[in-house]
């Protein structure tokens, strides 16, 4: 079935500001929207018509947002396990524990990042003939070891740099938690907009 | 008389018992429901405010979704009240008599006690 162009555009638009809000049900809200459209289309409202009693694409995206970030059905106690975790992860950001889950994987995820590129590098320069007499310190734990060969390096440093982003993608998950605990939970009366 | 902020305020606030007790009589679709609203006026609330909500209160499961082929278009999604809602609409609903009596009260009496 071919779609208007406005409707097309009306609709792209208004995917891309609902994924933008976070909203991870927007795949099943342009659904909905869509039906919507189509049940006004039926009984025989112009297409402009439609569109503009929906108001603007973003709008309409942020009215969904407001909807459905900022309030909770009940304002009780979660009634989920992740609702708890949410709860929790609420609680900790406030705590001693947000900081130190922060400063933790973000510098050692730095360190291990750094780590990894230089063994890496190192290794790499290792194949051309140059850094030979370098060695992984921490495989190697007497300062009699021979320079490690080129292929641990190379083997090493990428692991390193894995974990370390490894590190890095669990705080970007932690920090996206909390973001969500804290717009899902109602803390004070906001307008929407 | 134009709509103040504060008409459109008090709306979104009793919107949701209204619908609710739209569909208590009986399951509508989305198009329908906005029609029904705006014989009632002030009560009268746009798409894009309607939508929303009857969004929310299927993610509350006060409301449950489902499809009804049509003559001529794709199937439409009509919205009934599920038991939770049914709840909801009566808590709703004694929350709304014991607010409005006292609003009647303290506008009749001021704080004349």
């Amino acid at each position: 079935m071919t779609q208007h162009p406005l409707i097309a555009g009306y609709m792209s638009r208004f995917e891309a500001a609902l994924k933008r809000s976070g909203l991870k049900e927007w795949a099943d809200i342009a659904s909905d929207v869509r039906s919507h459209i189509a049940e006004a289309l039926e009984h025989g409202k112009p297409i402009a018509e439609v569109l503009a009693a929906l108001g603007s694409a973003e709008a309409l995206a942020r009215s969904y947002a407001a909807e459905l970030l900022l309030r909770s059905a009940d304002n009780s106690a979660p009634k989920t396990p992740l609702g708890w975790l949410k709860l929790i992860a609420l609680v900790v950001a406030h705590g001693i524990t947000g900081p130190i889950i922060v400063v933790t994987f973000g510098f050692c995820g730095l360190a291990l990042l750094g780590a990894g590129l230089l063994n890496t590098g190192v290794g790499i320069a290792k194949l051309f003939g140059y850094a030979t007499a370098a060695k992984v310190s921490f495989i190697c734990l007497t300062a009699e070891c021979a320079p490690s060969p080129p292929w641990q390096l190379v083997l090493v440093g990428p692991f390193l740099a894995a974990t370390g982003l490894i590190f890095w993608w669990v705080l970007w998950r932690y920090a996206r938690l909390v973001a969500h605990s804290l717009s899902a939970v109602p803390v004070a009366p906001r307008s929407a907009a | 008389m134009p709509e103040t902020e504060w008409t459109s305020q008090l709306r979104r606030g009793v919107l949701e018992l209204c619908v609710l007790r739209l569909l208590r009589d009986e399951p509508n679709y989305g198009y329908q429901i906005v029609a029904t609203l705006a014989a009632f006026g002030p009560l009268a609330a746009g798409e894009n405010t309607l939508y929303p909500l009857l969004r929310r209160l299927k993610t509350d499961k006060h409301v449950e979704t489902y499809a009804v082929d049509s003559p001529n278009g794709p199937p439409r999604q009509y919205f009934r009240l599920t038991a939770r809602g049914r709840q909801r609409l009566a808590a709703l609903e004694t929350e709304w008599t014991d607010m409005a009596r006292a609003v009647e009260r303290c506008l009749k009496q001021g704080g004349a006690v």
